[in-house]
């Protein structure tokens, strides 16, 4: 028995099912032995980045630590996009790189690259194993690590030599010993109460849920909170699906792209209720002016985040299905009629279906992916999974599909990753092969990682992929219009032919350049069950609104064009 | 006793692993807190050491980067302390150009509660060990005329215990 055998069978005793590993000189033992572990499937991307960023999809898609394999030296660094994405958006994944022998490392060998030290600050954790008995556990607290808390990812760098040293015996450890690293503790039953109180004076609340409500699974309490205190809901980007849309007291996203009616309500709320988030400057705009009436309480499992953007008046340290299971077992209830009727009247004045029509440049001579994803969400039924790129597909995305469930929308939130759209739809269709997962991405990201086409084609993945072809790296160009005088440095792309470049991936595709079309072969997507890419020849210059201008403060969202 | 304090204290206790040091430095840097001095040494726990991290009264939110030093693995315990809980001292070496330092030196080393010592002469010119609480060694320090009165001299960084 090898390293790399007691390094696969620990794998297998953390139950997991997928590797998305790219293979070179050092992980050679590694796969040598691969074939004696059926148990594992071991996926091929096309780039290490692809293989990192399927990891993170299939996180979040089953709530499984994702994994990912690969080499020394450049498949380490090629890597570390995905990782960080996985950092900022708290995905639980167990990052493995394999090193030169230990001997070699320090001198400069090849493919030697200080890939613990670079991981050092997208890493929850980070492991260099020094001695092949090491190996179990490390990969139990790893796993440990990248599951419990706040998830995010964990790297593992193992020296070749590791892989290939004879073990005596496997015993994988039952459990961890990691002084350094404690989960929270029981939240203050005094702080729970003085949440409550302040809940129940306040007349204009605000619930602003992130990405902590699909994390810890905890939308039942969420909706048991709300409902019964009569609480307005809105998200962040990733909090997009904790509350089904058609909800009544489901007020969509605020933000930088956010709806008006969202900015609004958070700006002239006197109580916000945060809900596993991060108050990001992309949800608050000015900080110093962000929701300045408003007391605030916000849950969070990280210590770190409570405070740290917005000062808190109360900080409930905690998983939030745990405290808003405490906060309801309090059985606060309130009505807020008169407030959500206030909400309601932004909602009509500012209506997404009127700025939908004022957008059009001109009356509608071209597609616009507004209306190429609502149909989208009504050929699916708003079942569909939904992997966005960045950028402007990315907030259409967000703002015209009707998402009913948490993690129904994957999206490069924090780190903002052109290129994460195509490798999540991957892992997020070997993590639930049943749903209808669709990837929707600007011709710009698409190029960042079409080589996972590859993947796709390998293991005839039916992931139904769209193209908003603006021919623009849009919202960079939407920027340099709105504030740069329309000097679009860099941003014009000269595109490849995408239908032939599918077909070539044996990839049924068409080009689409009208509504009539567009209906006809989204609805045949939808229904198909094979690879599919259709690519929308989208209006060059249409821009994402609403829009708050970096710097400025929700209260001054932009509506539509001048 | 006076206690002049330019400085805010972090303990960290920490498992004594390789690596550990260079995560919290390069976390201070990454997050932009400019650290004024640091030192580490075990303690009387086996396998655990203690870093004493000291940053000036400028620096704002210290809380916020003991709350993300928090979140090392290998950190055990952050606590940014009230100098008034913590006993500390730090240790200067002196060398005064001739005997320039003579007088103020022990005349402050009893107004200020300092302990100086002599531990040697080089060319002439004294060496001081000069040994204090950090505050008034602070205070100590700003009374001299480094460029003129000194030849050389370096800090320890501040040790702090907790009681």
């Amino acid at each position: 028995m090898t390293g790399a055998d007691i390094l696969l069978k620990s794998l297998i005793k953390e139950k997991v099912e997928i590797i998305f590993g790219y293979p070179g000189g050092v992980t050679i033992p590694l796969h040598d032995k691969l074939k004696d572990y059926p148990q594992i499937k071991h996926i091929l991307p096309r780039h290490e980045q692809g293989g990192a960023m399927m990891a993170d999809g299939y996180f979040r898609r089953s709530g499984k630590v994702g994994v990912c394999l690969s080499t020394s030296g450049p498949g380490a660094t090629n890597l570390i996009t995905g990782v960080a994405n996985a950092y900022m958006d708290s995905v639980g994944m167990v990052v493995i790189t394999c090193q030169v022998a230990t001997n070699m490392v320090g001198t400069d060998a090849f493919q030697e690259v200080d890939i613990t030290g670079i991981t050092q600050h997208i890493t929850k954790h980070n492991y260099f194993v020094e001695k092949v008995e090491h190996l179990p556990r490390i990969i139990k607290e790893a796993f440990y690590l990248a599951s419990t808390g706040r998830p995010r990812p964990v790297h593992i760098d193992i020296p070749v030599d590791v892989l290939k040293a004879e073990a005596e015996r496997f015993d994988y450890p039952k459990k961890v010993n990691i002084p350094g690293y404690c989960l929270p503790e029981k939240t203050d039953p005094k702080k729970i109460e003085q949440a409550v109180e302040l809940i129940k004076k306040s007349a204009r609340p605000v619930a602003l849920v992130g990405h902590g409500v699909a994390i810890s699974k905890a939308e039942k309490q969420l909706m048991k909170f709300v409902e019964s205190c009569d609480i307005p809901v809105i998200t962040t980007l990733l909090g997009i699906g904790s509350i089904q849309e058609d909800h009544r007291l489901s007020f969509g996203m605020l933000g930088m792209h956010g709806m008006a009616w969202a900015n609004y309500a958070v700006s002239n709320a006197d109580l916000l209720i945060g809900v596993g988030l991060r108050f990001d400057d992309r949800i608050t705009g000015r900080i110093e002016e962000f929701a300045q009436d408003a007391n605030v309480i916000h849950i969070d499992i990280d210590k770190a985040e409570i405070g740290k953007n917005k000062v808190v008046d109360i900080g409930l340290l905690g998983d939030c299905k745990t405290i808003l299971t405490k906060i309801n077992q309090k059985n606060p209830q309130k009505s807020h009629k008169e407030w959500i009727n206030q909400i309601r009247k932004w909602e009509k004045e500012t209506q997404l279906g009127k700025i939908k029509k004022q957008v059009r440049l001109k009356k509608s001579d071209h597609l616009m992916a507004q209306d190429i994803i609502a149909q989208i969400d009504k050929q699916t039924r708003g079942m569909a999974v939904i992997t966005s790129d960045v950028g402007q597909n990315q907030m259409w995305s967000a703002q015209y599909y009707k998402y009913k469930k948490p993690n129904q929308l994957l999206s490069s939130g924090g780190l903002g990753a052109m290129g994460f759209g195509l490798p999540a739809s991957i892992g997020a269709k070997f993590a639930t092969p049943k749903s209808d997962v669709w990837a929707i991405i600007g011709d710009g990201g698409f190029q960042m990682n079409i080589q996972e086409l590859g993947t796709i084609m390998e293991y005839k993945l039916p992931v139904k992929i769209v193209i908003l072809n603006n021919g623009y790296l849009g919202m960079v160009r939407q920027w340099q219009e709105l504030f740069y005088k329309k000097n679009y440095c860099s941003t014009r792309l000269i595109n490849p032919n995408f239908v032939q470049i599918a077909k070539a991936y044996d990839i049924e595709a068409y080009r689409i350049k009208d509504m009539k079309n567009a209906e006809k072969y989204i609805k045949k997507a939808a229904a198909y069950k094979k690879p599919i890419l259709l690519e929308f020849v989208i209006g060059q210059e249409d821009c994402v609104f609403p829009m708050v201008p970096p710097g400025n403060t929700l209260k001054e969202t932009i509506i539509k064009r001048k | 006793m006076t206690t002049k304090r330019n400085q805010q204290i972090v303990l960290i206790k920490v498992e004594d692993k390789p690596g550990v040091l260079s995560k919290i430095s390069s976390l201070c840097r990454r997050r932009r807190y400019n650290i004024k001095s640091l030192t580490v040494g075990t303690t009387d726990k086996k396998g655990l050491s203690q870093i004493t991290l000291v940053f000036s009264k400028e620096e704002e939110r210290i809380q916020n980067i003991a709350n993300q030093i928090d979140k090392l693995i290998e950190v055990i315990e952050v606590e940014v302390v009230n100098p008034r809980n913590v006993i500390d001292k730090e240790v200067i070496l002196l060398i005064a150009k001739n005997g320039r330092l003579e007088e103020y030196i022990f005349k402050k080393s009893t107004s200020y509660d300092i302990n100086v010592r002599t531990i040697n002469e080089i060319q002439g010119n004294p060496v001081y060990e000069i040994l204090g609480e950090g505050g008034a060694i602070e205070l100590f320090l700003d009374g001299i005329d480094l460029k003129n009165d000194v030849v050389k001299m370096v800090r320890s960084g501040l040790i702090a215990l907790k009681i």
